[in-house]
C-alpha cells in the first residue's frame, strides 16, 4: 500500500526515527547518521514534539516571513548518553573527538507501515541543530532544537561586503546561498522571484542574512519557504525555495470534513468566513519623491474596510520598480480571503506550505431540528446551505502552515482561499 | 518433543557500539538487526544464490565477551553459517553453526561458551531462488540460566501504546504507534539454585533476556514462538516465600517482568 492509501486509511501505525550527527573536533561532521531513538533495543524517545513550518508567520509585518519551530524532545538520559562530551557514559565522549553537543545535527524521520509492516512514504520531518541539552535528576533529557535558520540568523548581511552596484534580487539571493557555510546546511532549491527586481544599492542592505531573504521576499513579493526534503542519499540539509506567493501545479489533495462519508479532518480550529483581516486597498511608498501608491479600484471593498492603507518603504529598489511591486501588492492583499485552520490526519511531507488543496465539508443538520423553510413534501434539503461553516470541494485553498505533532500523530493546516 | 525453559540471556553483543562490514547491505542500516523490531531488516543488494553475503560484526571495541547462544531471526536464509574469531582467524564454533536446506525464519543456535569479539555470517542461499538475503535480527549473548523447574504460570500481557483521533463525523481513527509485553512468572518450586537465579538477576543492574521457548520448542501460543524473546527489566520485588516455613523444602516467588 502506497502512503496516501495509509493515510486514507483510519488505522494508522507510524514508525519514527531520531539521527544525528556529531560535531568532530576537526570542526567537521562525523560522515553516517547515528540513530539514536533506539539503542540496543532499548526505546529512547520519550516526547517527539511538534514541527511547524508556516509562512507569514510574524503578525507585525504580516507578508514574506516564514519560520520552522524549534523542536523540543525529551529523550532517556538513565545511561548519562546525554551527559556533555567530558563524562564517559556520553554519546558525546571523549571530547578529543567530539566537540560538543550543541550545534549537533538532528533530523526526525517519520511514516508509516502497512499491512505487511513495510515503511511506506518514510521521509525527514525535521533537520536542524542541537541548541542545548538539560539533563535533570530524574533521568531524562531535554533536547532543545533550532532549524537551520540558525544557520542564516548567525551571519550579518556586512560581511558580504556588497558595493553599491545595482544587483538582482535573484543574484542577491544565489549569492547568499553560493556561500559554502550556508549550502553546507541549506540547499537553494529555486530562486524564481515574483518581481526579480533590481536592489539600487545592495550596500544599504541591514540585518542577518535571514532578515535580508525576507525583506528581499517582500520587496519582489515572494514568500523564502524551507521545507523538509531530503537531498541526494545522505539526507544532508534541507531545501529552500524562494517562490512567488501563488501555488503551483494542482491540488494536492480534498481534505473532507463534516458531511463527508469519511472524513479525514478532526477538528476546525478557526474559521475566519470573511478574510477581512488582512485585506490592503491602498499601498503608499512614502520615501518616493513624489510619492507613489497603489490603490484599489473596488468602490465597494474600499466602502467596506475603509480603504485600509499600508505604508512601507521601497526605497531601496531601483526607481522603475518601485510601482510594479505596490501594483502586485494590491493584487493580492485588496482582497478579503476566507482562511481557516484544522487538524487532521498524519500528512508527513505529503502537504507542504504553499501548497494548493481543496476542502469538501457540506455540513451536516443535527437530526432532531425543525428547519426553517422546509415545511413543504418535495423541499430539497440537500441543495441548500446545510450548516454553519459549509465549505464547496471546488474551493482551492492555499497551504500556509503545516505543524506536524509527533506525539499525538495529527497534522495541522493553516489555509487562505486562492 | 522439548519443553520450554525460560531461559535467561545476557544483553545482546551485537549493539550500537560495533562495527559491520558487509558484502553488499548498505551499512546505514544495521540498527536493524538489533533494534528488537522483527520487520525491519538488514537485507543484501544486488545478491544472488552464487553470491555469499558476509556480514562481519565486530563487538564494541573488539573486546572479547562470552557468548553461548546466537539467535537470528525473521530471515530468509536457507544455506549458510556462522563463525567466530579466535582472535587470527574465524573458526567454527564447536558443534559447527551451519544451516542446510533450512525453512524456518527463526533459527537458534547454542554452544559451549566462546570468548570472541568477532562474528562471521556467511549466507549462500535463500528460500527463494536468487532472493536478496535479509535478516531482522541478530542476538549474540550468554547464557545467565535456566531454572530447574518451569513456572507454575506464565501470564503475558501486551501494554499498548496508541491514539485515537475523532473525525469530524463522530468516526476514528485509530494511531497505534507499539507494544511492549508484560510477563508474570509465578515459581510455586523453585529450588536454590533457582532462587539464585533469580537473584542474580535482580542484581544484574543491567537488561536481559527472557527466551520462554528456549529455543528448542517450537510452541505456537504467543510467547512460546521460537520467535518471542523479550529484552526486560525485572521489576518487582524479590521476595521468595518459604512454603509453611520449613527450610528443607522449596520457595515460591513471582518476577515481573516488563520489556524495555
Amino acid at each position: 500500500m502506497s502512503a496516501e492509501a495509509q493515510i486514507d486509511s483510519n488505522i494508522h501505525r507510524p514508525f519514527r526515527r531520531l539521527w544525528i550527527k556529531r560535531k568532530l573536533a576537526a570542526g567537521d561532521y562525523e560522515s553516517e547518521w547515528q540513530r539514536v531513538d533506539t539503542i540496543d533495543g532499548e526505546d529512547q524517545v520519550i516526547e517527539w514534539g511538534i514541527v511547524t513550518y508556516e509562512i507569514d508567520s510574524d503578525p507585525s509585518t504580516d507578508q514574506s516571513t516564514f519560520d520552522i519551530s524549534s523542536v523540543t524532545i525529551k529523550i532517556r538520559n538513565d545511561t548519562g548518553l546525554w551527559n556533555n562530551e567530558r563524562s564517559s557514559t556520553s554519546l558525546f565522549f571523549p571530547d578529543d573527538v567530539y566537540l560538543t553537543r550543541k550545534f549537533t545535527r538532528i533530523k526526525i524521520e517519520a511514516g508509516y507501515l502497512d499491512s505487511d509492516g513495510e515503511e511506506q512514504g518514510g521521509c525527514t520531518m525535521f533537520e536542524g541543530l542541537i541548541e542545548s541539552v538539560r539533563t535533570s535528576e530524574e533521568r531524562v533529557a531535554v533536547i532543545n532544537t533550532m532549524s537551520y535558520l540558525y544557520v542564516l540568523k548567525n551571519y550579518p548581511i556586512s560581511d558580504r561586503s556588497y558595493s553599491a552596484t545595482p544587483a538582482d534580487i535573484s543574484t542577491l539571493i544565489s549569492g547568499i546561498f553560493g556561500l559554502s557555510k550556508v549550502s553546507d546546511f541549506i540547499y537553494l532549491d529555486t530562486n524564481t522571484p515574483a518581481l526579480d527586481g533590481e536592489i539600487a544599492d545592495p550596500s544599504e542592505l541591514e540585518g542577518d542574512y535571514w532578515q535580508v531573504i525576507q525583506r528581499l521576499a517582500f520587496l519582489s513579493n515572494s514568500v523564502p519557504v524551507l521545507v523538509g526534503e531530503t537531498i541526494g542519499s545522505e539526507g544532508n540539509g534541507q531545501s529552500f525555495k524562494f517562490i512567488p506567493r501563488t501555488p503551483v501545479g494542482t491540488s494536492k489533495r480534498v481534505f473532507k470534513g463534516s458531511g463527508t462519508s469519511d472524513p479525514d479532518i478532526y477538528t476546525i480550529d478557526s474559521y475566519d468566513d470573511e478574510g477581512a483581516k488582512r485585506v490592503v486597498l491602498r499601498w503608499n511608498d512614502y520615501t518616493s519623491s513624489p510619492p507613489i501608491f497603489a490603490q484599489s479600484s473596488n468602490d465597494k471593498l474600499r466602502e467596506k474596510y475603509l480603504n485600509k492603507t499600508s505604508e512601507v518603504d521601497v526605497s531601496i529598489l531601483s526607481s522603475s520598480d518601485r510601482q510594479s511591486l505596490l501594483d502586485a501588492l494590491l493584487a493580492y492583499w485588496e482582497n478579503p480571503r476566507e482562511s481557516l485552520t484544522f487538524s487532521c490526519k498524519m500528512m508527513l511531507n505529503n502537504i507542504n506550505v504553499m501548497d494548493l488543496i481543496n476542502i469538501s465539508i457540506p455540513g451536516v443538520y443535527p437530526d432532531d431540528v425543525a428547519r426553517w423553510g422546509y415545511g413543504v413534501w418535495g423541499d430539497v434539503v440537500g441543495s441548500a446551505a446545510r450548516a454553519g461553516l459549509a465549505i464547496d470541494s471546488a474551493s482551492e485553498f492555499l497551504v500556509t502552515g503545516v505543524s506536524s505533532d509527533l506525539d499525538s500523530w495529527k497534522t495541522t493546516i493553516k489555509c487562505e482561499k486562492v | 518433543m522439548p519443553s520450554p525453559t525460560f531461559s535467561f540471556f545476557t544483553k545482546n553483543r551485537i549493539n550500537s557500539g560495533s562495527t559491520f562490514v558487509m558484502t553488499s547491505a548498505p551499512s546505514i542500516s544495521t540498527s536493524a538487526l538489533f533494534d528488537r523490531k522483527r520487520t525491519p531488516k538488514l537485507t543484501s543488494v544486488g545478491s544472488d544464490d552464487v553470491t555469499d553475503e558476509v556480514w562481519q560484526i565486530t563487538f564494541t571495541g573488539d573486546v572479547a565477551k562470552d557468548i553461548s547462544a546466537i539467535l537470528i531471526d525473521n530471515h530468509n536464509i536457507k544455506s549458510g553459517n556462522v563463525k567466530y574469531w579466535n582472535g587470527s582467524s574465524y573458526v567454527d564454533f564447536s558443534p559447527a553453526i551451519s544451516l542446510s536446506g533450512n525453512s524456518d525464519e527463526t533459527s537458534f543456535f547454542s554452544f559451549p561458551q566462546v570468548s570472541t569479539s568477532r562474528l562471521q555470517f556467511t549466507f549462500s542461499t535463500t528460500f527463494v531462488v536468487d532472493a536478496q538475503k535479509y535478516v531482522g535480527e541478530i542476538m549474540a549473548f550468554d547464557l545467565i540460566g535456566t531454572p530447574s523447574r518451569p513456572p507454575a504460570s506464565f501470564v503475558i500481557s501486551q501494554k499498548e501504546r496508541s491514539v485515537i483521533h475523532e473525525t469530524a463525523n463522530g468516526g476514528n481513527v485509530y494511531v497505534f504507534f507499539g507494544k511492549k509485553s508484560k510477563i508474570k512468572l509465578t515459581f510455586s518450586d523453585a529450588s536454590y539454585s533457582d532462587i539464585d537465579l533469580f537473584l542474580s538477576l535482580k542484581e544484574l543492574g543491567d537488561v536481559f533476556f527472557i527466551y520462554p521457548s528456549g529455543g528448542e520448542y517450537e510452541g505456537v501460543d504467543i510467547g512460546l514462538r521460537m520467535q518471542d524473546i523479550y529484552q526486560v527489566n525485572y521489576v518487582n520485588d524479590f521476595s521468595p516465600n518459604l512454603k509453611s516455613n520449613i527450610l528443607e523444602i522449596n520457595q515460591s516467588l513471582a518476577l515481573e517482568l516488563q520489556e524495555t
